[in-house]
């Protein structure tokens, strides 16, 4: 699995009926799904956030495990579910809906601050094995 | 005088392949060992088994005994059998071919292996190398096999195990064998 395969599952996980994504909406006035990779930069300051927002780290954590001719990568996939919306209980169903498509997920909550309501860290094992050079 | 064992003194179990090749026809692949150097030949189109996580290689004697009159009562005896037994933990492979995933079929190397669940008369030419140096020379175990002690376990950490013992049936070759143009080591999916 690489990123661009990562976030379109859980984007299409998260927006499957009932849509539990928030929103950018972009300095021209459209809106798009508040899922965005976290790579050099951050999400931009002009983006206006609505309701729920995932932000995935680009680059998953390594943990290579020697195999007999082979190696397995052990991939660590590291996001942030963020809840703007203070009168919902989409974070929690979020979490929900990713542990069932996940289910070897981890989830750290961390609590709410003057900006948000609430926050998960989220952590997805990711295995494939790799040959040598 | 003492000596630092340096690490690339050591061969190490990465610089270990497992092939393995379904015997058609009446007849095995041939192998011997003479003076230590290894030959097979008839040898089907091998796979390597990518995703072992553990392997081990044990080759067994039987012996029978005999006695002498007037050897001063000590024992002496003669190999009659050699039976080479391979057990391999890997991981449960679906078919990759260049980057596709097949909807359909395992892994060439693990279609081999399975087909002795349904098959008992099925056998595998196994082939296992250990990289010395060189350009390219193995130490090298060949044989005929069946595939014996079939399990697979299914750990809630999401990856299926699948052990399995790999058990001669005819001759045993151990020795050296270079291989010449590129390594063995793998570099891209069984097709």
């Amino acid at each position: 699995m690489n990123i661009v395969q990562l976030r379109d599952i859980l984007t299409r996980l998260l927006d499957a009926s009932p849509s539990l994504i928030g929103s950018y909406t972009l300095p021209n006035g459209s809106t798009i799904p508040a899922v965005y990779v976290v790579g050099r930069q951050g999400v931009p300051l002009e983006f206006k956030i609505h309701g729920l927002e995932l932000a995935i780290q680009e680059f998953p954590r390594l943990n290579p495990r020697p195999g007999v001719g082979t190696f397995q990568q052990r991939k660590e996939w590291s996001m942030v579910l963020v809840d703007y919306d203070t009168s919902s209980s989409k974070l929690n169903q979020a979490a929900q809906r990713i542990s069932r498509r996940f289910p070897d997920a981890r989830f750290s909550f961390m609590p709410e601050t003057d900006n948000v309501y609430g926050q998960y860290r989220v952590v997805i094992p990711d295995v494939e094995i790799n040959f040598l050079i | 005088m003492s000596y630092i064992q340096h690490p690339t003194q050591l061969i190490k179990s990465q610089d270990t392949i497992i092939y393995v090749g379904a015997v058609s026809g009446a007849s095995r692949p041939r192998v011997s060992s003479v003076d230590g150097a290894v030959t097979v030949s008839g040898a089907p189109p091998m796979k390597y088994l990518a995703g072992v996580t553990t392997a081990s290689l044990a080759i067994n004697d039987g012996e029978t005994e005999y006695y002498l009159l007037g050897n001063g009562g000590f024992a002496d005896s003669v190999v009659v059998t050699t039976r080479a037994q391979a057990s391999i933990t890997s991981y449960f492979q679906r078919d990759i071919d260049g980057s596709t995933i097949q909807p359909t079929g395992f892994d060439e190397a693990m279609d081999v292996v399975l087909r002795s669940r349904y098959d008992k008369n099925y056998e595998v030419f196994v082939q296992i190398y250990k990289l010395i140096g060189g350009s390219f020379t193995y130490d090298t175990t060949a044989f005929a096999a069946s595939v014996m002690n079939y399990s697979e376990a299914y750990p809630a950490d999401n990856l299926v195990e699948v052990t399995f013992d790999l058990m001669s049936r005819g001759p045993v070759a151990v020795g050296q064998i270079t291989v010449s143009g590129t390594s063995l080591l793998p570099t891209e999916p069984n097709s």
